[in-house]
This record gives structure tokens, sequence and C-alpha cells, in this order.
């Protein structure tokens, strides 16, 4: 009997590892299909029949180089980095302060920081965009930075401050009869409770901004130039160079990936609320 | 060691008193638990003396110190809390060194007071475990060893058994009260258990809506509850509190009367009262004896060494009979449906009055 039961659960959890298996070819096979566009001479893009072999070019790396794509890649990542680090440093203390202080109007404030998060980003932008024409932000590093800032703190906050709130405020209360001050209590007790929260939180932010593109597009745009704003510059008077897009699309994707994969078990832990308790 | 004083304690949350006029003192090494329903003010009481807390108005006294304007950590006290609250990610032996590490004290003399507590507690074994696996009774026994490294000048109990399982809560009850005393450190105890407070604490202090009830050993909680709060609060199951009148020197109810002895009987003043007496103090006796009442027994609940046995009384006086219960020796010869004389221990009557709810012969 217990042989059979085994057996059915043998042969079900092959079913679901095949449906999972085919699931994911179909939903990685765009990527694989960018991934062979990279090194396709242009040719063989869109030959019908589909060629499946070819002689595999680097044409397109050659262009996207040339063209100067590669300081576009660095633009995102310091930009993403450094607004990101940002917000962390932001937004953690208020996160906390938000979870633990009692202060007049919390709720209310606390909804308003929502609040900026809910309205379409295109409502947002154009006031974003006449501030900083009145005040010389435009197509500065500087002002993307504190936009990205601005719409990722928000977010940041609501959800780190269900982080802190998880917390058992005895542990605080313990550290304080100790004699530890608020801020030895923070960095000492709260600190490495929130890490995973914190580490979640924050590559969520990082990714947002990453692939965020109405921002880069009005506030930036000349001289400073996201990747995902340099894109549409190969839609050139002579064609759309599918071969190169393929290649900053590659660029654009490769980072998150490395950044998910590499956290992955902070991110799980993180976001499996309560894993904090003891 | 030194005692601990509150002094007409007050804590206001916005309108809400949550503590009211408290005047309360727990003697140098003895262990005084607040025990009160839900919401009675006595956590809040606990974290006003740990400074967690801030008192609205009066003073709290360490010995000859007053304390409510110091930090948590000048008061030099410890806590046990409900949730264990230990650093998830030290081991038993780092939380125990933890209040050691932070006064900077630490290499040979550290290691031997940690070393010392644990064996006291049984958690040698352990120490190298990290708390985060421990069951919850192993969880609270790291959690005293914190508060007993550093010899605190006191240590406060918030209801350190809620969460364990009932042969832990014995065991744990045992252990703390035994540490307490080895050690000699006063201690309050923040619980909602009678069984808890009784057993562990030298004398108890009854709170309900912020305002101190009673304080005194648990003997004299049970055999002369200062109100019919406490009445109703101590004792399982709780106390038999009925409306009832007099009629010269008798006490009389609905369904049942006993006559009090005259020299009792002229110290007490007239007007409407209430009668308390315990189901241990009800006696059930074939029909047809002589008693205090007549009824029929309407439900029983059997206890094993003891059954608690309900009885409705037959209507007297043309008065509808109320309810007693009655807590006899098990197993009880009789049954539900059967009918029953009821006596009382007049001598263990309590007699509270209706209007003021106070218990006419407390020695106030």
């Amino acid at each position: 009997m217990a042989e059979i039961t085994e057996r059915s659960r043998g042969r079900s959890g092959l079913f679901w590892t095949a449906a999972v298996v085919v699931y994911a070819l179909i939903v990685l096979f765009p990527i694989f299909w960018m991934a062979t566009m990279m090194v396709k001479p242009n040719d063989a893009m869109f030959a019908r029949p589909t060629q499946w072999l070819f002689t595999p070019t680097l044409d397109h790396f050659a262009y996207v180089i040339e063209q100067g794509f590669h300081w576009s890649l660095l633009t995102s990542f310091v930009l993403c980095t450094v607004s990101t680090a940002l917000v962390v440093l932001i937004g953690t203390p208020a996160a906390y302060a938000f979870a633990r202080f009692e202060m007049k109007g919390k709720d209310d404030l606390f909804l308003f920081i929502l609040g900026s998060r809910m309205a379409p980003p295109v409502c947002l932008v154009i006031p974003f965009y006449l501030i900083y024409a009145k005040v010389g932000l435009l197509d500065s590093f500087l002002g993307l930075t504190l936009a990205y800032m601005t719409f990722n703190l928000s977010f940041y906050v609501w959800v780190l401050r269900s982080f802190c709130r998880d917390l058992p405020v005895e542990l605080e209360e313990a550290a304080a009869l100790e004699g530890w001050s608020r801020v030895q209590i923070f960095r000492r007790v709260v600190f490495p409770l929130l890490r995973n929260g914190i580490v979640a939180t924050a590559v969520l932010c990082f990714i947002f901004a990453w692939n965020e593109f109405l921002f880069a597009f009005m506030l930036g745009g000349s001289s400073v130039t996201t990747l995902p704003v340099s894109i549409p510059k190969l839609i050139t008077s002579q064609g759309v160079r599918w071969g190169e897009m393929a290649v900053v699309g590659m660029t654009a994707l490769v980072p998150v990936l490395a950044v998910v994969f590499v956290l992955q078990r902070h991110i799980v832990r993180g976001l499996t609320l309560g894993a904090v308790k003891g | 060691m030194s005692s601990i004083a509150f002094q007409s304690v007050f804590k206001r949350y916005g309108a809400v008193d949550a503590v009211k006029h408290l005047d309360l003192a727990c003697a140098a090494g003895e262990m005084l638990a607040l025990l009160g329903p839900s919401g009675c003010g006595k956590s809040t009481t606990l974290k006003m003396a740990a400074g967690i807390e801030q008192v609205s108005s009066g003073e709290i006294w360490f010995g000859e110190r007053p304390v409510s304007r110091l930090a948590p950590g000048a008061r030099n006290i410890a806590m046990v809390f409900e949730d264990y609250a230990l650093y998830p990610q030290m081991t038993v032996w780092e939380n125990v060194a933890f209040p050691l590490k932070v006064r900077g004290m630490a290499g040979q003399p550290a290691a031997a007071r940690v070393g010392e507590v644990l064996q006291l507690l049984g958690l040698r074994q352990m120490a190298d475990q990290s708390v985060r696996g421990l069951s919850g009774g192993a969880m609270q026994r790291v959690s005293i060893g914190r508060a007993l490294v550093r010899d605190p000048e006191v240590i406060l109990f918030d209801e350190p058994l809620s969460h364990l399982d009932a042969d832990q809560k014995v065991q744990l009850r045992a252990e703390i009260k035994r540490l307490q005393k080895l050690r000699q450190v006063t201690s309050i105890l923040v619980t909602h258990d009678q069984t808890e407070a009784i057993a562990m604490a030298d004398r108890v202090a009854v709170m309900n809506h912020g305002v101190l009830q009673q304080v005194g050993a648990p003997q004299d909680l049970y055999e002369r509850p200062a109100n019919l709060f406490v009445a109703n609060f101590i004792g399982e199951p709780p106390m038999n509190l009925m409306k009832a009148a007099w009629d010269g020197p008798r006490v009389v109810g609905e369904g049942w009367a006993v006559t009090l002895p005259a020299a009792r009987r002229a110290k007490l003043s007239d007007g409407a009262i209430v009668a308390g007496i315990r189901p241990e103090h009800v006696r059930l006796l074939p029909p047809g004896t002589a008693g205090d009442a007549q009824g029929v027994v309407s439900y029983r609940e059997p206890r094993g060494d003891a059954d608690v046995l309900t009885v409705v009384l037959d209507d007297a006086g043309g008065v509808k009979g109320g309810r007693m219960v009655a807590e006899i020796p098990g197993p009880a010869a009789f049954r539900a449906g059967d009918r029953v004389s009821v006596g009382l221990d007049v001598g263990r009557l309590l007699v509270f009055d209706a209007a003021s709810q106070t218990n006419l012969e407390a020695a106030s």
C-alpha cells in the first residue's frame, strides 16, 4: 500500500517537474532568442525559414561600443546605485520612526508618502520638469538621482515599516534596560535583524530605477543618458538595428539577474515577512 | 538589593487613566505579584518601574533613590519578557553574556559569571546553540539567565510563563521562585494567572481598571478579600456571591438563610449586602437532613479528587431560589437531578456592602 502511494507520488512529482520545465522553456524562449540575435548577422536576422545555424558575428558589439553605449551602462549603474544607497540611508531610519514613534498626524503623513507612489508617473514628471527647469537640474546626474530617490523612497519606507513592526519591541526594551541609547539600539539590535528586509527592498528599488524610462527620458536625455533611454537611438534612419538592440537589451537584463541571483537568499527570506522572529 | 515603592503614581494615555493613584511597596528581597485581568494596568505599572513607560505623575523609589526620571539603563534592573526577547542572531552563551558585554566586562571574570548562571539554570550543554531552535521553556530560562547574570537590584517578570506548556510552566515556576530566594533579589511579577501569583509570590497585589484593589499574602486574599472584585477574582471555582438581606442576626438570601453569632453581627452595619461563600465551604447533605437550604443538583462537573456541583435552591419565603456552587470531595454521591440539603460554613461566610462592594469586616 505504502509502496503504491510512494510510486504514484513519484509519478506526479515527475509530471509537475516536467510541467515546470516546459513552462520555463516557454518563458525563457524570448530571452534565448534575444541572445542569438546578439551574434546573428543582419541577413540571417529575419530570414524565412528561420536559420538556426549561422556564422556568429561580433559586429553588433562593435557598433554598440563605437556609439558609446557603454557610457550609458555606466551612467545607469552609478545612478541606480547612488540613488538606492541614498534611499536606504534616509529610508531606514524613517521607516523605523514610522513603526515605533508616536507623532502627530503620523498616519496621515504615512498615507501621503504612499500617495506620491500611487499617482501615475506621468503626472509627477511634469511638475518635476518644471521645477528642475527652474533650479537648473535638468539633464544633470544629481537631478536624476534625486528623482529616483524620491519615487523609491516612498516605496522603501512603506515596505520597510512593516518589517520594523514585525520586530518584537521587547528586544529593544531589553537592550534599553542594559543602558543602550536609541541610536545604539538601532545600530546593534534593530539593524542586524532588518538586514534581510533592507536587502530585499533595496534590490527592488534598484530594479525599479534600473528599468525606469519616463523620468530618465524627460529629465535627462542628452548629457545624462541611461541605458533604457539609449535603446531608441537604435531606431535609425537606415532602419532598426535589431542586433545592436539585442546587445543593449541583454546588457540591461544581466545585472538585474545577477543581483537577484546573488542576493536570492536575502530576498526570499526578506520577502517572507516574519522570518526575522526568533 | 533595594525595596521598590510606588508613590501616588498615575499613568495617563490621553484621556484614559491606565494606572490611578498607585501606592504600593515591595520590600527588599521580596517577590510581589501584580495580578489582574488584561487591561488592569499591571503591565503598565511594571513598565513604569522599568522606565520603558514614563510616569505621568507621582514617584517611584528604589530604596532611597527616586528613579522616575532615570533612563531604563540607569536603574540597574533586569526584565524577563513574555516573548523571551532573546537576540535571535546570538547563541545561548552570547545572550546571557550580553549585559556584561554592554557594560564592558569581558575575559575570565565575565566568562565565570556566565558559566555559573548557565550552570544554575541547567543550560550548560546548550551554551553554544543558537537560541532560535530552543523550546519555549529553554528560551525563557536563557532570558532569566540574562536577567540574573549581572546581579541587578530588581528583576521584573512580565508574564514570564504565559506561552509555556503546562509542565514547563510548573517546572519554571518552581525554578524562578528558587532562584529568586537564592539570590534574594527584589522582584515584581506580572501575571493574569492567580495560580502563578499564589505559587510564586510572597505577596500579591490585585489590580482592576488601573486601581489597586488589595495587597497581601495569598492566604489573606483568599480568606479576607477586601471587596467583591478580589473575592470573585481569587479562587477557583469562583466564590458564590449572592444578594442577601439582614433579618436581625440572620442573613437571608435567595432560598437560603444562616444566623451569625451575635458578637459578629453586632460589628456589622445594616443595609443591602452581598454574601460570599467559597464552593469548598458549601456542604451537600442527603435530602431531608437539616440544612441552610434545600435544592436540586442541576449540573455536576467531575474534577477527579473533587467534584463541582451547581445546586438550584428551592424558593423560600416567596423569594425565587438562587444558584449555589459547591466543591466537595469526589467522587460525589450526588448526580444531576438529585435533591440535596445544603449546609453553609457560617464562619467562612463573608459579608460585603452591596453599594460600596467592600468587605464589611475588612481590616482597613
